[in-house]
């Protein structure tokens, strides 16, 4: 019983009451007290004189309440605390928050019977003004009610209109929006479920005062704008009694100017549609029309797109709602509203050229997607009208196609049988006619349209108007046309060839029979395309594999075309089940690989297999193709065809002891093995990688052809990035040994391959973020002062900042490690910059460009730190007179595109540099970037701009006259921009 | 909603300029043609519609005159209806966008296609006269309006 001792002296005191009642509770639940001894114990305090220890009682007593369980007490006990609570409430004004709470907690419990709920009604009806309490404890009430509505409503349905009064006068005026979403949520379930009777108008009143929602969204706010809208909006809709005030208020408010309000009174129309009876929705169609008409049908300026998207998505709602009234004619109202909406655009259907058709036919079709019954009626009246036309000139057939394209759409996605629409049973095989007419048509918007229009309707062709169709796909493919038509020909081929597998390779048969015969290089080229775009249907796998392969290795010409049009395929993404079908065996991987591997090796015809350009497509084929396949698949080539490489591999080569034929074979096999090894998954174990790469630095250094250095090299880092780990740095420090003798010793002829060959491992180490990758850096920092190949070495620094796609990269899987373009930047910056400014003139310049190449590589954000002392180099460089001024330039407008915070403090240092350049600057290409970090420089806050604005445009109208017309449109850019920088906007 | 004309015609926008060999070279030097100056003024957004004047047809390149060695450029446009009440600010939005782009020795004039508007004497004059262009833009109201159709240009 000490507890209970010790609570009274707590409770007396106030302080702490929680974590007393915390164990108070505990015995409580645990029988080992009864409520009623707690109860007694609290005697003294609860009848005491001083309302504030009577307050700390009822704290008490309430907090113990609500740590017990809902089931807890049985309904005698619950009926003294209903009482005691009651008799609390009208005690005191400062004990209402806390009894609140005690309300909200019991009235859930499950004992809890009818009687009490009508006592705690019964109480605070006529004593509690809700508006006139704390934010918090009008929360608390409105779960009071939450709690009724869910459970309770049934007892309380006999207070009738009292109840429903009670609620509304305790919401109205309410203010704070977290309280408003609550209501807004729990209000539907009451209105629905509770007779209104008269009081139905003031609900709708008290509800509808805050639409639209005025309620700006701050950084601290939980709740959004929507969300009170999008609930608000439920609430205004939830009861067909609200229909007759609902529907006028989104009218009335629809006619207000802020886009906001337009949008929520279209939200708002679209739920009436939805929700309320089609009846009532019927006596405003007029009305709701006419509004919407305004929105839909015109465009000035603030009927914004999505203004207009949202009111045809009003009018679909109504054509829903107008198409589920029942009765004896139920499609008389839908007609009739029909009626309506075709003789309000029958006028802008009338002018072709005018801006409002199309418009007009979209809204139609949407309108037509809501009903068969509309469907046809649409389909019927636009295509009888567009058929009728005649004497039109080729700009208004392209409309009209397209108008027709977008009505057979229509009628296709509501599975409609053209021939089935009323007045088309006759006519309707000639508007297929008519699109395959006009694709023929020199015009390419003609053209353009009638395909995109043949594409829709392809389900619909007849067999004979298909083989017409295929000729002019056919006819097409094989012409010289402009690109997007080619594209939307290749578009239609594809859609044809999902539809009708069989036919289609009948044509590529017949086509491709023609084409082998003849030498039309142009023409296979046309045709190969064509086949490649058919790359995720699996029908044809085959026959583009076949094809592709009949046409590789013969004739040079040939060769070239048929690797473009792999290449392209091999980097479309949806082709990678094809790319899979050529890895297989007998596949084109296979092909390629045997018949280079041979050619190279038998120094066989040189125009093909050893002609860079068509090696370079070969090896990226390669390359993609084992990228997309699977570890096993990846092991299966491998073993396959490692034994070729043999000598590359497994034997230790001295490149200037070989006899000149024996160069060259390993010098192109080394292609070939890069693009093999060069995507293997990382868990491959590899043999002999040590020999491979010196192999590999070998090759790349001594061989006198420049696309089997840079594979050579490449080929090197891979393996060093994927194999060679943070322990082996053995080999790091022999590789970099040997290499300083050749730097040393060699001709100079061969020196740039070995700095060639440095950058591509000092970019490996550092992706990798290898331990040895510092001293490699501090190696290419040094190499920058030799005067011979310092220039050379600078690509170095460019390299790495910039990612390859198809190497050293992840897919690739290679190791990358996050962020090590900045971890190089902060370690190179400082030594650069101390270099550049102590360096004697022609050297000084290698460490300049790499640090543009650096910068130019990096974000703001990684450049900050250093800017105070990269900022004085640059603003150096910024005069006409300097060598690099274009490439700083460049690097400068980069950093004003990015909206570069510490520039804004220096903009009247440079912008007079600027303008200086832009108009004495000798080169136009200088002038420009000139005249675009001008332009740039607008981003940068008004009141910086302002002081600098009349000399600005003072100086800019003297450029207005340059020679170059380049020049001219960018001072005309720029200075329009620079007048426009105070103009106030709408929204200020 | 009292538009002039609320269902104008259409039409089709020209290509952007070709850069051609000539364009790129330093050495070579570019006068000032009616296409560089159509391409000044066609993007300027109709006061009425959210359209250029190009795709109304309210320039055109034909009716374009210049002459860079006397230093002269005319430039004609047709409002798309007889009584259109935006004619002037049509005339004058083209005439300041011309003022803010070319060299000041350019004498620009910009008057009314004859015959395609019904007070075209009185709405030439007005855009002829440099103290009432100039009064114009005093215009709080009138420069706000002509900022948002040229901001498009």
């Amino acid at each position: 019983m000490s507890i209970l001792i010790e609570i009274v002296d707590v409770v007396k005191n106030g302080s702490n009451i929680d974590s007393s009642c915390q164990k108070v509770s505990k015995e409580i639940s645990d029988r080992t007290l009864t409520f009623l001894q707690f109860i007694e114990s609290l005697e003294e305090i609860l009848t005491s004189t001083d309302k504030d220890i009577r307050l700390n009682g009822i704290k008490a007593l309430v907090s113990v309440l609500k740590q017990l369980s809902l089931d807890f007490f049985a309904s005698e006990e619950l009926e003294y605390i209903n009482k005691f609570l009651c008799d609390r409430f009208i005690d005191h004004h400062s004990f209402v928050p806390i009894v609140l709470q005690g309300i909200v907690y019991t009235i859930q419990m499950k004992n809890f019977s009818k009687d009490m709920i009508v006592r705690y009604l019964n109480t605070l009806m006529p004593h509690f003004h809700c508006q006139s309490q704390l934010q918090n404890d009008r929360h608390t009430f409105y779960q009071i009610l939450h709690q009724i509505f869910l459970n309770r409503l049934e007892d309380v349905r006999f207070m009738g209109p009292d109840f429903l009064y009670f609620v509304i006068s305790s919401m109205d005026g309410e203010r704070d929006p977290n309280n408003l979403l609550l209501l807004f949520r729990i209000l539907p379930q009451f209105l629905r479920n509770f007779p209104l009777g008269h009081l139905a108008e003031e609900t709708f009143d008290v509800i509808a005062c805050y639409f639209p929602i005025d309620f700006y969204e701050t950084d601290e706010s939980k709740i959004t704008r929507d969300e009170l809208a999008s609930n608000l909006a439920r609430c205004l809709t939830c009861v067909d009694e609200f229909a007759d005030f609902c529907i006028p208020l989104a009218l009335q408010k629809l006619e207000a100017t802020l886009k906001i309000a337009k949008l929520d009174s279209l939200y708002l129309l679209k739920l009436c549609c939805e929700n309320f009876d089609p009846i009532k929705i019927k006596l405003h169609i007029e009305e709701i029309w006419r509004i919407l008409k305004m929105l839909i049908m015109s465009d000035i300026e603030d009927s914004t797109d999505e203004v207009r998207e949202a009111a045809i998505g009003v009018l679909t709602g109504l054509l829903y709602s107008l198409d589920i009234i029942k009765g004896e004619n139920n499609h008389e109202q839908l007609s009739n509203f029909l009626d309506i909406i075709l003789k309000s655009s029958h006028r802008f259907l009338l002018d072709t050229q005018a801006t409002l058709f199309i418009p007009s036919i979209k809204l139609l079709c949407s309108v037509g997607k809501t009903s068969n019954h509309a469907c046809c009626k649409i389909a019927n009246k636009v295509y009888l009208m567009l058929l009728d036309k005649s004497d039109v000139s080729h700009i208004e057939i392209g409309r009209i196609i397209e108008a027709m394209g977008l009505i057979t759409n229509m009628c296709l996605q509501m599975s409609i049988d053209l021939s089935s629409i009323p007045g088309l049973e006759t006519k309707w095989e000639e508007i297929c006619c008519y699109f395959l007419l006009y694709a023929q048509n020199d015009l390419p918007e003609v053209k353009i349209s009638s395909l995109k229009a043949l594409r829709i309707s392809t389900k619909i062709l007849t067999k004979s108007q298909r083989d017409n169709y295929y000729c002019i796909i056919s006819t097409l493919i094989a012409s010289n046309i402009t690109d997007h038509i080619r594209q939307e020909t290749l578009l239609c081929f594809k859609e044809a060839a999902k539809l009708y597998k069989e036919e289609i390779i009948e044509v590529i048969d017949s086509n491709i029979k023609v084409l082998n015969d003849s030498n039309d290089i142009d023409l296979k080229s046309k045709w190969l395309n064509a086949l490649c775009c058919l790359g995720n249907e699996e029908y044809f796998f085959s026959l583009i594999n076949n094809n592709l392969c009949a046409n590789l290795c013969e004739k040079e010409k040939e060769t070239q075309i048929t690797l473009k049009c792999l290449r392209d395929l091999v980097k479309n993404t949806d082709n990678t089940k094809l790319l899979n079908h050529f890895a297989l065996d007998g596949g084109l991987l296979n092909f390629i690989l045997t018949t280079w591997i041979n050619g190279i090796k038998d120094c066989a015809n040189y125009e093909v297999f050893r002609n860079e350009i068509i090696l370079e497509d070969v090896s990226f084929v390669i390359n993609s193709v084992i990228k997309s396949i699977d570890n096993s698949e990846q092991l299966q080539i491998v073993n396959q065809y490692i034994q070729y490489f043999n000598e590359i591999v497994n034997t230790t080569i001295n490149y200037k002891q070989l006899s000149a034929v024996k160069q060259d074979i390993h010098s192109y096999m080394i292609i070939l093995l890069e693009s093999i090894l060069n995507s293997l998954n990382q868990n491959f174990k590899l043999d002999n990688v040590i020999l491979l790469i010196e192999n590999s630095i070998q090759l790349s250094t001594y061989s006198n052809i420049s696309i089997c250095n840079l594979s050579a090299s490449r080929l090197t880092a891979t393996l060093i990035n994927k194999y060679i780990d943070s322990e082996d740095y053995n080999v790091l420090d022999k590789l970099q040994i040997n290499l300083v003798n050749n730097l040393n010793i060699i001709d100079n002829s061969y020196k740039k391959n070995v700095i060639n060959q440095i950058s591509w491992i000092t970019k490996a180490l550092a992706l990798k973020g290898h331990n040895r990758m510092l001293q490699w850096i501090d190696w290419s920092i040094q190499l920058l002062a030799d005067p011979m190949y310092g220039k050379t070495m600078t690509l170095c620094f460019k390299m790495l900042t910039q990612t390859d796609n198809g190497y050293l990269n992840k897919e690739c899987f290679c190791s990358v490690k996050l962020l090590y373009r900045q971890r190089i930047f902060c370690y190179v910056i400082e030594p650069l910059i101390t270099k550049f400014n102590s360096m004697p003139e022609p050297i000084k310049e290698n460490y300049l460009i790499c640090i543009l190449y650096q910068m130019d590589g990096n974000s703001y954000v990684t450049l900050a730190p250093y800017f105070s002392k990269i900022l004085p180099v640059l603003l150096q460089l910024l005069s006409p007179d300097q060598v690099y001024v274009l490439q700083s330039l460049q690097t400068f407008r980069n950093l004003l595109e990015s909206k570069t915070p510490i520039l804004e403090d220096h903009l009247q240092s440079f912008i007079p540099k600027l303008l200086n350049i832009s108009q004495s600057s000798k080169y136009m290409n200088i002038r420009i970037v000139a005249l675009q970090c001008l332009y740039n420089c607008c981003d940068y806050s008004l009141i910086k701009l302002l002081p600098l604005k009349k000399q600005v445009i003072l100086e800019l109208g003297k450029c207005l006259d340059d020679k170059k017309r380049l020049v001219r449109k960018e001072v005309v850019k720029t200075k329009s921009r620079w007048l426009a920088i105070d103009v106030l906007k709408d929204d200020d | 909603m009292g538009l002039d004309n609320e269902n104008p015609t259409l039409f089709d926008k020209s290509e952007e300029r070709k850069v051609s060999e000539k364009d790129l070279d330093d050495n070579e030097t570019e006068e000032f043609d009616s296409r560089e100056i159509f391409d000044l003024i066609r993007g300027i957004t109709d006061p009425e519609h959210p359209l250029s004047l190009e795709e109304l047809r309210v320039v055109d390149q034909n009716l374009i005159e210049v002459d860079d060695n006397a230093n002269i450029i005319k430039v004609l446009f047709t409002p798309t209806i007889p009584h259109c009440s935006m004619a002037t600010l049509i005339g004058l939005s083209i005439k300041v966008r011309l003022l803010w782009c070319l060299p000041p020795r350019f004498k620009i004039s910009v008057t009314i296609t004859p015959g395609t508007h019904a007070s075209e004497h009185a709405i030439n004059k007005q855009l002829d006269d440099k103290e009432r262009v100039a009064a114009a833009l005093e215009n709080t109201h009138l420069s706000s309006v002509l900022n948002k159709c040229i901001a498009t240009a």
